[in-house]
C-alpha cells in the first residue's frame, strides 16, 4: 500500500502505518516514525522487538506488508536508488568476504555506489581507526573491528543519512566510549542524520536527542530523551524546616508525597509542570526554609522497563 | 549506470573471484592441470604400449582434449567458478550490503556474469594451451590439427563451458548457497546428464540435454564416449540458448525477490 503524500524534505525518516507480517505473526505493527534531519535518534526495544526489521524494510532488504516509508523526503521503493544513495547502514552483525583485506571490502561497496565512492575508501578507513589495518584480511580481524569497518562501509555513500543497527555490539568499554564520540561528531560536526537500534539503554540516553520505544512490533512511546524520561511526572528531593507546611504550599502540584531520612520526596504535577526554581520561591515565600532541593529525573532505563513491563502485564 | 560504472563493478566481482584462493586453484587445475595430467598420461600409455595405445597428441589426442575441457573437466571449473559468483555474496552475507546501497538488484547479478566468464576462460586457455602444445609435441608420425580445428575446436571449449558457467551462476544465485548448487552441479555433469544421454530408451527426448547438443557440434566428432544425438542445429542453438537462459532467469527472479 502507498500512502500519496507531499514530500518533506525536512525529515530524514517517516513511516506512516509501516507494518511488516510474517506469516500469522505481525513483526511490525502500524509503525509512525518521523526523524528529523541532524539529529541523533534512538531506536529501543529489547531483542525480537521488531527493530531490525523495521530497519530491513526502510533499507528496502524486506518488503513492508502495510504502510509507508519515506528517506530523506523520497517514497520508499519508489525512489530507493536515489534516496538510498544518500543512506549508509550497518544492518546486524557487519559481514564481509573474509578472504579480502578490509580495504578491498570497502572497494567492493564502493564500486556498486558510484565512482565517486572510491576516493572515501581512505579517509573512512581512517575516520574508524582501522587505517593501519586496512590491508589485513577481514578474517583476521576482531568483532570490534569488523563493527568499525561496517560504519567505515556505510561513510562510503557520504550519508545524509546513517542508519546503524546494534552499532556497538561487540566493542569493547574504550571502544564504546570512542563510538559514541564519533556518532555524535556525525550529527554535531557533519549535520548527518543517524538513526540508531539499541536494546543497551544506557548507550541511547547518552548519546541520542530523541528515541522511540519499541515493544512487541509497536512504537509505544517517543520523544526526545528528557521527555521520555520525564514523561510520567519528575521527583524533586527537598529538604526543609516544615515538611507539613511545604505540603501545604505545594498543593495542587504535588502527585505523590512521602518523607523518609528527613526529607520530603515529592512527585510533580500539572501542565506546565513546576519547575525546581518556581517549587523554591513557592517554599521561601510560604516561610519554608529550604536547605536541600534536587530534581530526581528517572532514568531512560528505569522509564523503559516500566513501559515495557506495562505492556507485557497487559497483554 | 555508466559504462564507466558497470566496468567497475565487474572489476570488483573479478576481485573477489581471484581472491578467493581455493576456487580459482582448483579452477586452474581442473581447466588446465588435469589437461596436463592427461597428455603426460596418455604420451606414458603411449610410450609404452603403442600398438593399443595411439598419440597422446595429434588432431585425434588434440579432439580428445577438447572433449574433456567441454564435457567433463572444463564445466567442473565453469560451475565452481559460476558458483561462487553466483552465491558468493549470499553465503559471505554481504548481499543485503549491497542491496543497501540502492543498486539494482539485476544490475548487481549482471555484474557477476562476466567476471565470472572471464575468470573460467583464463582457467581454460590454460588447459586449451596444453592441449594445442601437447597435440603438436606428441603426434608421433600422426597428423597434427590445423588451424581451423584450432579455432573452432577453442571456440567450442569456450561456448560449452561458458554456458554451464551461466547455468552456475544462476543456480547459485537461485539457491544462494555453494554446497547445494555445486553438488547439484557436479551429480549432474558427472552422473545424471551422461546416464540420460547413454539412455536409447528416453529416444528423441536426449535432445533437451545440454551435453547432447554440445557434442552435436563437436569440431572433430570422436568415435567414442557421448553419444552423438541426431538434432537440427535449429534444435541445437535453442537447447544451448534456454538451458542457461532459463536458469539465469531463475537466478534473477530469486535475487530479485529474496530478502536481503
Amino acid at each position: 500500500m502507498t500512502i500519496d503524500r507531499a514530500e518533506n524534505p525536512a525529515l530524514a525518516i517517516e513511516t506512516v502505518g509501516l507494518s511488516k507480517r510474517f506469516g500469522n505473526r505481525l513483526a511490525v505493527d502500524a509503525v509512525n516514525l518521523t526523524v528529523q534531519r541532524g539529529v541523533v535518534y534512538g531506536l529501543l526495544g529489547h531483542n525480537g522487538a521488531g527493530k531490525t526489521t523495521l530497519i530491513r524494510m526502510l533499507l528496502g532488504l524486506t518488503p513492508r506488508s502495510a504502510g509507508a516509508i519515506h528517506l530523506l523526503g523520497l517514497p520508499i521503493p519508489k525512489r530507493r536508488g536515489v534516496a538510498l544513495a544518500r543512506v549508509g547502514a550497518l544492518v546486524e552483525e557487519p559481514k564481509f568476504h573474509p578472504h579480502l583485506t578490509g580495504r578491498e571490502n570497502l572497494r567492493i561497496v564502493a564500486d556498486v555506489r558510484g565512482l565517486e565512492a572510491r576516493p572515501r575508501i581512505g579517509p573512512a578507513l581512517e575516520r574508524v581507526g582501522l587505517g593501519n589495518r586496512a590491508d589485513d584480511r577481514v578474517k583476521h580481524y576482531s568483532m570490534g573491528m569488523r563493527q568499525r569497518l561496517g560504519v567505515a562501509r556505510a561513510l562510503l555513500a557520504d550519508p545524509e543519512l546513517l542508519i546503524l543497527d546494534e552499532p556497538s555490539n561487540g566493542l569493547d568499554p574504550a571502544g564504546i566510549v570512542e563510538f559514541r564520540q564519533l556518532i555524535r561528531s556525525f550529527a554535531d560536526e557533519e549535520g548527518r542524520t543517524v538513526f540508531l537500534s539499541s536494546h543497551q539503554l544506557s548507550e541511547v540516553e547518552k548519546v541520542c536527542d530523541g528515541a522511540a520505544i519499541l515493544d512487541r512490533g509497536r512504537v509505544l512511546e517517543h520523544g526526545t530523551i528528557d521527555e521520555l524520561a520525564g514523561a510520567r511526572g519528575r521527583e524533586l528531593t527537598i529538604g526543609c524546616d516544615d515538611p507539613a507546611a511545604a505540603m501545604a504550599a505545594l498543593d495542587g502540584h504535588v502527585a505523590r508525597a512521602r518523607r523518609s531520612n528527613g526529607v520530603l520526596r515529592v512527585t510533580l504535577e500539572g501542565d506546565p509542570r513546576p519547575s525546581a526554581a518556581a517549587v523554591n520561591s513557592r517554599l521561601v515565600e510560604a516561610g519554608v526554609n529550604v536547605w536541600h532541593l534536587q530534581l530526581e529525573r528517572p532514568t531512560l532505563e528505569q522509564r523503559f522497563l516500566q513501559i515495557t513491563s506495562t505492556v507485557g502485564a497487559a497483554t | 549506470m555508466t559504462l564507466a560504472l558497470a566496468t567497475r563493478m565487474v572489476s570488483s566481482e573479478i576481485l573477489k573471484l581471484r581472491k578467493k584462493r581455493s576456487t580459482m586453484l582448483w579452477g586452474l587445475f581442473l581447466g588446465g592441470g588435469a589437461m596436463f595430467i592427461y597428455y603426460a598420461y596418455a604420451a606414458l600409455d603411449h610410450a609404452s604400449d603403442p600398438a593399443h595405445h595411439g598419440p597422446a597428441g595429434g588432431a585425434l589426442g588434440f579432439a580428445r582434449g577438447l572433449q574433456g575441457l567441454a564435457i567433463l573437466i572444463g564445466p567442473l571449473a565453469a560451475a565452481m567458478i559460476g558458483t561462487e559468483s553466483g552465491a558468493g555474496d549470499i553465503a559471505a552475507g554481504v548481499f543485503r550490503d549491497l542491496v543497501a546501497t540502492g543498486r539494482s538488484r539485476i544490475a548487481l547479478l549482471l555484474a557477476r556474469i562476466p567476471a565470472a566468464l572471464l575468470l573460467t576462460f583464463a582457467c581454460l586457455a590454460v588447459g586449451l594451451a596444453v592441449a594445442v602444445v601437447a597435440s603438436f609435441a606428441l603426434p608421433d608420425g600422426s597428423a597434427t590439427p590445423h588451424l581451423g580445428l584450432i579455432a573452432s575446436g577453442v571456440g567450442w571449449v569456450l561456448l560449452a563451458d561458458a554456458i554451464v558457467c551461466v547455468i552456475a551462476l544462476g543456480l547459485g544465485s537461485l539457491a544462494g548457497s555453494r554446497a547445494i548448487t555445486l553438488t547439484a552441479l557436479i551429480g549432474w555433469e558427472l552422473v545424471l546428464s551422461p546416464q540420460l544421454l547413454q539412455s536409447a530408451s528416453l529416444g528423441s527426448a536426449r535432445q533437451v540435454l545440454l551435453d547432447g547438443a554440445l557434442v552435436r557440434i563437436e569440431p572433430h566428432p570422436l568415435p567414442s564416449g557421448t553419444p552423438h544425438l541426431s538434432m537440427s542445429i535449429a534444435l541445437v542453438v535453442g537447447v544451448m540458448t534456454l538451458w542457461p537462459l532459463v536458469i539465469g532467469a531463475l537466478g534473477a527472479w530469486r535475487t530479485v525477490t529474496r530478502d536481503a
